[in-house]
């Protein structure tokens, strides 16, 4: 190898001198792809004129109504307002949710939450969805199912359980495969996921996978692709044991034609995180689904992580403010979290997100139940304070359309 | 539209690509970023004032969209090295292939190239600029948006920085030789 000794004169003449570097495609295929890629830029422009401008319009004239509406109908304010606690008292003493508490897109409805709670607006942060889970009481339909499916996020490897509310066909695995031909995961800043080119049969309390040869390349894979059966095919304990194939023969080669036939669906408790995609879409995250090595042993180890985040970790946001402070203790299927502070919580978005970060850890953890102690208040969304909390079914609710 | 890109495409053309190349190393991307370009100066080309020179305007467009790429770049990488890699793995994958029509360069040229990079941001476009590009202080200042005494000093820096790192990249290599790990 030329060794050359450089000097200041000698560096500035080399880089005057530097090979030219030609752009190999013709001016044509240039002009082509601007020209596209303007044309596709006025579409979106023009879409936006003719959809969204009307839509914020007819937002703010709804706006407008719901605030003159009171200021007319002042008189009647006092006994429309006992009819709505009489309704709220309905729903408590039914032991259900009230409803609207997850909206038709799946993203938590901060207007309705307002509205009981008589709250101001000012967690309401521009782009910010916020994807809320699923508690067993808030599924009213008999012929509902919650389907979740493990989705990548796009920028980071790091498994994001999405939850979707379906009409039951009769099988997990139908259902699975319904909400995987119907959602795009992309609208929420999430990856195509693997799972759309894998066929699954269900075999008893075994999930029988069949993989094209060479989508998984080596052993980094095989348990990224382990995790991602383990959130779809065991959130709520479906199956238990994954068979898996390649092209309809036993077992998947893992590089260094190490092969695996089978492995048990058990998803590791760890705690849970805010996480951000592009789209400004926010869901919950375990710290078990991204390449964290360190994962505290029990519940109440987990909610000092969830307090204080994981050290230099920016990604996954730390769910319970510095200024609260709470015990925590576990037994079995079900867990106490006590609140250790003179003022009751706030009803926030911060709040909730806290609160649904705990229960998905707790379940995480093997908690089914939750009891939530010195809160300061009744209720808040979901929640109610004086009775254990429902079981989490889903994460992270997203429609399927 | 077409009028004044063809226009644009024959007088600055290869010298903005050849920009984007340097600035991210890669043939693929440095494509998609000249069309991006394009895109933008066509978009803006009726507000263009005149009060810069044209080719100073259209590299200063092509300097923001390389920065936007390279801060979403590097935003991944940091997710990806805590995620995925070991920080070694990261910086073994951060060595771009050199172009393929480079094969028969010198040695010095290759070890030139392959240096730049490891300078900061600043000074691998105040050198890009003005030794690659050739354009004068002014029009670095210019394009940059900086004072022409900030170019001089971020050249004079670059340039010493350069040959630190060539001499620290010899004396490397001449250990390698001598079996030194």
């Amino acid at each position: 190898m030329e060794s050359f000794k450089w000097n200041e004169e000698q560096i500035q003449k080399q880089l005057e001198n530097m090979p030219p570097i030609k752009d190999r495609q013709s001016k044509e295929r240039v002009f082509q792809q601007v020209k596209s890629k303007l044309e596709e830029s006025e579409r979106k422009k023009r879409w936006v004129k003719t959809r969204v401008v009307p839509t914020i319009a007819t937002a703010c004239v709804v706006v407008m109504i719901s605030v003159l509406i009171p200021v007319n109908h002042q008189s009647n304010q006092s006994s429309s307002s006992k009819k709505r606690v009489e309704d709220i008292k309905g729903f408590e003493s039914s032991g259900m949710d009230t409803p609207h508490d997850l909206t038709k897109n799946g993203k938590l409805s901060l207007v309705s939450l307002e509205n009981k709670e008589q709250n101001s607006n000012s967690f309401i942060k521009n782009g910010e969805r916020y994807h809320a889970p699923i508690l067993k009481g808030q599924i009213k339909q008999p012929d509902q199912a919650v389907v979740t499916i493990a989705y990548l996020e796009r920028e980071m490897p790091c498994i994001v359980p999405v939850s979707f509310l379906v009409k039951d066909k009769g099988s997990y695995v139908k259902n699975v495969k319904q909400v995987l031909t119907k959602f795009k995961p992309e609208t929420v800043g999430l990856d195509t996921t693997i799972l759309n080119k894998l066929s699954f049969k269900e075999d008893g309390n075994t999930i029988v996978v069949d993989i094209p040869s060479g989508e998984i390349r080596d052993k980094k894979e095989a348990a990224l692709f382990e995790k991602l059966l383990e959130y779809t095919f065991a959130y709520n304990h479906q199956f238990t044991k994954a068979k898996l194939m390649t092209n309809g023969k036993p077992g998947i080669t893992i590089g260094d034609n190490q092969r695996k036939r089978e492995f048990n669906l058990d998803l590791v408790g760890s705690p849970t995180f805010v996480m951000q995609t592009d789209t400004g879409d926010e869901f919950l995250v375990n710290s078990y689904g991204t390449n964290i090595k360190h994962i505290p042993r029990d519940f109440k180890n987990a909610l000092n992580e969830l307090k204080y985040g994981i050290k230099d970790e920016r990604q996954l946001s730390p769910v319970i403010p510095k200024h609260i402070k709470l015990g925590a203790s576990g037994q079995q299927s079900s867990a106490v979290v006590s609140f250790h502070q003179k003022s009751p919580l706030k009803n926030n978005m911060e709040t909730r997100k806290m609160l649904d970060a705990i229960v998905v850890t707790a379940k995480a953890y093997g908690h089914k139940h939750v009891q939530f102690k010195n809160t300061g208040v009744q209720k808040m969304g979901p929640y109610r304070f004086n009775r254990s909390i429902d079981e989490t079914v889903g994460i992270n609710y997203v429609e399927a359309n | 539209m077409e009028d004044s890109f063809d226009r644009l495409y024959e007088e600055y053309h290869q010298s903005l690509f050849q920009y984007i190349f340097y600035m991210v190393r890669n043939r693929e991307v440095a494509e998609d970023l000249v069309q991006e370009v394009y895109i933008k100066v066509l978009k803006s080309y009726k507000s263009f004032e005149g009060k810069s020179s044209e080719k100073t305007w259209l590299h200063s467009i092509a300097r923001h969209v390389t920065i936007d790429w390279i801060r979403k770049q590097n935003r991944r990488k940091k997710k990806l090295l805590f995620f995925t890699l070991s920080e070694k793995e990261n910086l073994i994958k951060d060595h771009e292939p050199l172009p393929d029509e480079w094969v028969t360069q010198k040695e010095s040229v290759k070890q030139l190239y392959k240096t730049l990079h490891k300078c900061t941001q600043d000074q691998q476009q105040v050198l890009i600029l003005r030794f690659i590009q050739s354009l004068s202080i002014t029009e670095t200042a210019a394009v940059l948006g900086w004072s022409e005494s900030k170019v001089k000093t971020t050249q004079h820096r670059a340039v010493k920085r350069l040959r630190d790192l060539l001499d620290q990249r010899l004396g490397l290599e001449e250990e390698l030789k001598d079996g030194i790990v």
